[in-house]
């Protein structure tokens, strides 16, 4: 372990007092609880390889559980309840993960652990922001539609006298209600058979009797 | 006494937090029959209770058919009552004006058919509030409910109002399922399917029995597709009512033709506005398609048959015999045949039985001993 990973972790034990996790003399892992609401925690694992800072570190973010401080999070959410909340995904965790190697790579030679941890905090809030943003507009955009789709009914044509008529006509011209007297075969009903005048009498009863 | 108002609260929490797959089928089968039980207990009323409760809502039947008007406050059920039939109610343009039920007689066709106009809505009555009770009970005896609903309001108070029925054992435009479920002292439950059931099994039948207390009965699963729900409606069968449902859409003219159009073909529905009398003969064929009657012309012997005022049958009962009994109960004694013109023969007049099933506008002569 080279003097200067030392020093790096001297320096983050001063920074991170309550955040940082020593695993080994050269592993660690940051808790990072971002400026969010609800809190959301991220765990950084810092883990030095033999050359570092001349070669970058090796970086794993995780999503954490945030269950920490309870109440103060009790507390925070009875203030303000937000309408959204987000959890990261995997590829948001992979897009951090992404941005923090370049950055790594852009300090190659020097120690740059807080700059990248400092990096995926802010790029992490901001990445939280955007998505409750996105998920505002989506909501915003879906209320909207509904809200078209209700008053769509009241535009169009009016309904008066001579239009439900007309419209009344081809109704039911379509579902063939007009229709329906006929039946197959030309068969007539009782009352038509009486009405026509096209009866055959009764002349059984003769016969029975 | 337990409240079951609570009851049933806990059971539809349960109810809706209990995700649904193959682990707990059997429990949520079983809330769904625990449910229908206490709703069941909260329509009836309770020991010892006022037994006259019921009675005084209930208008006598009169007429040939009854329906029952049910919709949300100030859909205009009073405009419509007023409109269509001959007793006018009064009819106030302000919300809540109808508070006792207020019966009208619509005639048609030569039947008279009697329209009640429940007060409000049942909303509440599935938790045994106000008069729901007497109002379900009102309902249960209509041969067909007319539900009049806003074109101006969302979709969604149709499924308000359907959810209500539902809860109350009111089925609507649904067949009885087809299940034989017959109690017995002794032999343990015994389940036959007709066919694979694709929604129940026998263990899910036997744990709803259980939980009913019925350790003995035999059970006929003809109809694959019966499912669970379908099953504790069998088994509350005296506490169920299947309903055929017209769903009228008043108010047409606030809305456009195009919105008109689209009410109109949902299933069973009309449109109509009751301010501009529009629709309303179209409503009243469709009331008098729904309600499935037939008209019967009777024809004296040797002359011509009345053809202004029919006799006015059910479909489900109207055979010779049926037809008969609307003369005098005694008179199928006397009967020696009948003849029959119209669709319901092959050819007119042709000689039928007590069995006969006549159809409508028939003409029918009964000829009898002696």
């Amino acid at each position: 372990m080279s003097e200067e990973q030392r020093e790096e972790i001297d320096i983050l034990e001063s920074i991170y007092p309550d955040e940082i996790e020593i695993h080994s003399e050269t592993s660690y892992s940051i808790n990072l609880s971002l400026d969010t609401v609800p809190t959301r925690l991220l765990v950084v694992h810092v883990q030095y390889p033999r050359d570092y800072p001349e070669v970058v570190p090796i970086l794993d973010i995780a999503v954490g559980d945030h269950e920490q401080d309870s109440d103060e999070e009790e507390e925070q959410r009875a203030v303000e309840q937000p309408q959204f909340t987000y959890d990261f995904t995997s590829s948001d965790v992979a897009e951090l993960k992404a941005s923090a190697k370049e950055t790594a790579e852009e300090n190659l030679g020097m120690p740059s652990v807080f700059a990248i941890v400092s990096l995926i905090k802010d790029a992490a809030e901001q990445m939280y922001e955007d998505r409750i943003k996105d998920m505002e507009l989506a909501r915003m955009k879906e209320l909207e539609i509904a809200e078209e789709k209700e008053q769509a009914k009241f535009r169009g044509t009016p309904v008066t006298a001579e239009s439900f008529a007309a419209w009344r006509t081809k109704f039911r011209a379509e579902m063939g209600w007009d229709q329906k007297k006929e039946r197959p075969n030309g068969r007539l009903s009782g009352k038509e058979i009486f009405e026509r005048g096209v009866e055959e009498e009764a002349d059984e009863e003769e016969d029975e009797d | 006494m337990v409240n079951i108002t609570e009851k049933i609260e806990q059971i539809q929490q349960e109810l809706a937090r209990t995700q649904k797959n193959k682990a707990t089928e059997y429990h949520i089968g079983l809330l769904k029959g625990k449910l229908a039980r206490y709703r069941q207990q909260l329509l009836e009323p309770g020991p010892g209770g006022s037994s006259s409760a019921g009675q005084g809502f209930e208008v006598a039947k009169s007429g040939h058919a009854r329906v029952a008007l049910i919709g949300f406050p100030s859909v205009g059920k009073s405009s419509l009552l007023s409109k269509v039939t001959k007793t006018k109610s009064e009819v106030a343009q302000y919300a809540f004006t109808t508070l006792t039920s207020v019966p009208g007689v619509l005639e048609y066709e030569g039947a008279e058919i009697q329209v009640l106009d429940l007060p409000g809505i049942i909303q509440g009555a599935s938790e045994g509030k106000g008069r729901g009770r007497q109002v379900v009970s009102t309902a249960r005896t209509a041969d067909l409910i007319l539900m009049v609903l806003d074109a101006t309001k969302p979709d969604s108070q149709r499924a308000i109002l359907e959810r209500e029925l539902e809860a109350v054992g009111i089925r609507l435009n649904k067949e009885r399922p087809n299940v034989t479920f017959k109690l017995k002292q002794t032999g343990g439950i015994k389940v036959t399917f007709a066919q694979p059931p694709q929604k129940l099994d026998e263990k899910m039948i036997a744990s709803i029995l259980r939980d009913y207390r019925i350790m003995n009965a035999d059970v006929l699963v003809r109809d694959p597709e019966v499912t669970v729900e379908d099953f504790i409606d069998v088994i509350n069968e005296q506490h169920r009512s299947y309903i055929p449902c017209l769903y009228c859409y008043n108010k047409i003219d606030a809305v456009s033709l195009e919105e008109t159009d689209r009410l109109a073909r949902q299933p069973h529905s009309t449109v109509v506005s009751v301010s501009e009398s529009l629709g309303l003969q179209d409503l009243i064929e469709r009331i008098w398609e729904d309600l499935k009657l037939v008209r019967v012309y009777t024809k004296p012997k040797g002359s011509k048959p009345d053809l202004e005022e029919p006799v006015i049958l059910r479909l489900k009962r109207s055979t010779v015999e049926d037809f008969c009994n609307t003369i005098h109960r005694d008179f199928k004694d006397k009967f020696k045949f009948a003849m029959v013109w119209g669709t319901s023969v092959k050819h007119s007049p042709q000689k039928c039985g007590l069995g006969h099933a006549i159809e409508d506008e028939d003409v029918v002569s009964l000829f009898t001993r002696g």
